[in-house]
C-alpha cells in the first residue's frame, strides 16, 4: 500500500513541476518548482510518501543541471549559485516552521 | 501527461529503492548523477516519459537541499554540493553526447 502511495505522490510530483515549469521560460520554470519544493520538504521533514514521493519528484536535479548546461558561462553559472542560495533559504525557513511549530 | 505522470512514479519509485541501499548523502549524489547522464541521453527520443517524468522525478533538488542543513557539517556539506553540481554538470554533458 505505501508502495502504490509513494508511486502516486510520485506522478502527481512529476506532473505538478510540468505544469508549473512550463508556464515560465528556461530557466526559472525549473528554479520556482526547486525552490517551492525545498521549502514544502523543509517544513514536511521526514515523510515517505509527501517528503521523498511528491516533494523529491516535484523537484528536479537532472533538468536543473540540463538547463545550465545549455546557458552561456555567466548565466550557467548564475542558475547554480541562485539556485542554491534561494534553495537553501527556502529549505531552512521550511525547517524553520517545522521545528518551531 | 500521461506519460510524465507514469514516468515520474517509477522515478520515485527507483529513488526510493536507492534510498535504501545507501546512506545519506550517497544515495542522493547517486540518483543525481546517474539521472543527469540519462535526461541528457533521452532528452531528445523520449522527452516527457523518461525525461520530465522519470529522469525528473529519479533526481531530486529538496532532498538535496534538506541533507545540505539538516544532515552533515559545513565542511562535509561544502564538498556534497560542490560534488554534485560538478559530477552532474559532467554527467548530463556525457550523456548528451552518448
Amino acid at each position: 500500500m505505501t508502495v502504490l502511495l509513494l508511486a502516486l505522490a510520485g506522478g502527481l510530483g512529476a506532473v505538478s513541476r510540468f505544469l508549473l515549469s512550463s508556464r515560465l521560460p528556461v530557466p526559472f520554470g525549473t528554479l520556482a518548482v526547486n525552490v517551492s519544493g525545498a521549502f514544502v520538504l523543509g517544513l514536511i521533514g521526514e515523510n515517505l510518501v509527501l517528503g521523498t514521493g511528491f516533494a523529491g519528484a516535484y523537484t528536479t536535479f537532472s533538468t536543473w543541471m540540463l538547463e545550465t548546461e545549455r546557458l552561456s558561462k555567466p548565466a550557467a553559472a548564475l542558475n547554480i549559485v541562485g539556485s542554491l542560495a534561494l534553495g537553501l533559504a527556502a529549505a531552512q525557513l521550511g525547517i524553520t516552521l517545522r521545528t518551531a511549530g | 501527461m500521461l506519460a510524465v505522470f507514469a514516468g515520474g512514479c517509477l522515478g520515485a519509485l527507483a529513488r526510493a529503492g536507492v534510498n535504501e541501499l545507501l546512506p545519506v548523502p550517497w544515495h542522493t549524489l547517486l540518483v543525481n548523477v546517474l539521472g543527469a547522464f540519462i535526461l541528457g541521453a533521452v532528452v531528445t527520443r523520449s522527452p516527457r516519459f523518461l525525461g520530465t517524468g522519470f529522469c525528473g522525478a529519479f533526481t531530486t533538488f529538496s532532498t538535496m537541499q534538506v541533507e545540505l542543513l539538516e544532515d552533515l557539517a559545513l565542511g562535509e556539506a561544502i564538498a556534497y554540493a560542490v560534488a554534485s553540481v560538478v559530477l552532474g554538470y559532467a554527467a548530463v554533458t556525457l550523456g548528451r553526447r552518448v
